[in-house]
């Protein structure tokens, strides 16, 4: 007769740990499946990033024409937001 | 300017908007909310890392495989969200002034997306201005509010946040004494 030993695998424990995350208990046929969702996050997201930046862009250009800081305002606004979406799209893949 | 239009014989004096510090108060709290996911990534690592009785830290890619695309996912709205709520603030601080010229001060609020509100009073009306500066960090840095009051209707305008309020106290005090010795003007103090 053999004993087996349980040997905690960190990486499969994180797995364990996160689960309920994105699966029910239960597991097998109650699981959900949400990485369908994550893409329509995600343009749902971009849409709402799409009519900031629409709306900023309109009000810099327009109250702001004046002001040597409004181009580069909106850079630095584009800039900043366009590196978190490169940072989100990593989460896609 | 598309706000109001420049009277013949009017210049702008100045244009004051609130002083930098006030901005960087405002701002304090986007990067608080922009270091909360960093918090509670550690915060979970720690949790895991006791839980599994090793050193919290080390293990970071380790532990959170499963997490990381979500998580970056999550992180990435978070950060995102914050940063548009910090960029409208910033926005507001720079298309919000006050546009000092020699016979009126023009007041342009921008109270956020397509809320903007423009005012302006003549200067010959002006019949007191107060300045107030309270508090530690506003007397070491310079900025506090201005207060000016009319004569007549009970109307008052304040400036809250400039930078160096008894300058610019001193400056409007200065052109409305240069209104009233106008050999025109209206007050009749020039003829």
């Amino acid at each position: 007769m053999t004993t087996d030993v349980y040997a905690p695998d960190p990486t499969a424990a994180s797995t364990t740990y996160f689960k309920p995350l994105f699966t029910l208990p239960s597991g097998g046929s109650h699981s959900i499946d949400i990485s369908g969702l994550i893409p329509v996050v995600f343009l749902v997201v971009f849409l709402i990033w799409v009519a900031y930046s629409l709306a900023a862009a309109y009000h810099w250009l327009r109250y702001g024409h004046q002001s040597w800081l409004a181009i580069p305002a909106l850079a630095l606004h584009l800039f900043v937001s366009g590196t978190i979406l490169i940072y989100m799209l990593t989460g896609l893949q | 300017m598309e706000e109001f239009e420049l009277e013949p014989g009017e210049s702008v004096v100045r244009v004051v908007r609130q002083h930098l510090f006030v901005l960087a108060l405002r701002l304090l709290p986007f990067l608080l909310l922009a270091l909360i996911p960093g918090v509670f990534s550690l915060l979970i690592d720690f949790i895991h890392g006791a839980a599994m009785n090793i050193s919290p830290g080390v293990s970071s890619s380790a532990i959170l495989p499963s997490f990381g695309h979500l998580g970056r996912i999550l992180t990435g709205i978070w950060l995102l969200f914050v940063w548009m709520g910090a960029f409208s603030t910033f926005m507001k601080f720079q298309l919000t002034c006050w546009v000092v010229t020699n016979t009126r001060i023009v007041d342009i609020r921008q109270h956020g997306f397509f809320s903007r509100e423009v005012s302006s009073f003549l200067l010959i009306r002006v019949q007191d201005i107060t300045t107030e500066i309270h508090g530690v960090l506003p007397t070491l840095v310079g900025f506090g509010h201005l207060h000016v009051e009319t004569a007549g209707n009970d109307e008052s305008f304040s400036m809250t946040g400039v930078a160096h309020p008894q300058q610019l106290r001193d400056l409007i005090l200065g052109l409305v004494a240069q209104l009233h010795r106008a050999p025109n003007s209206p007050s009749g103090d020039g003829l």
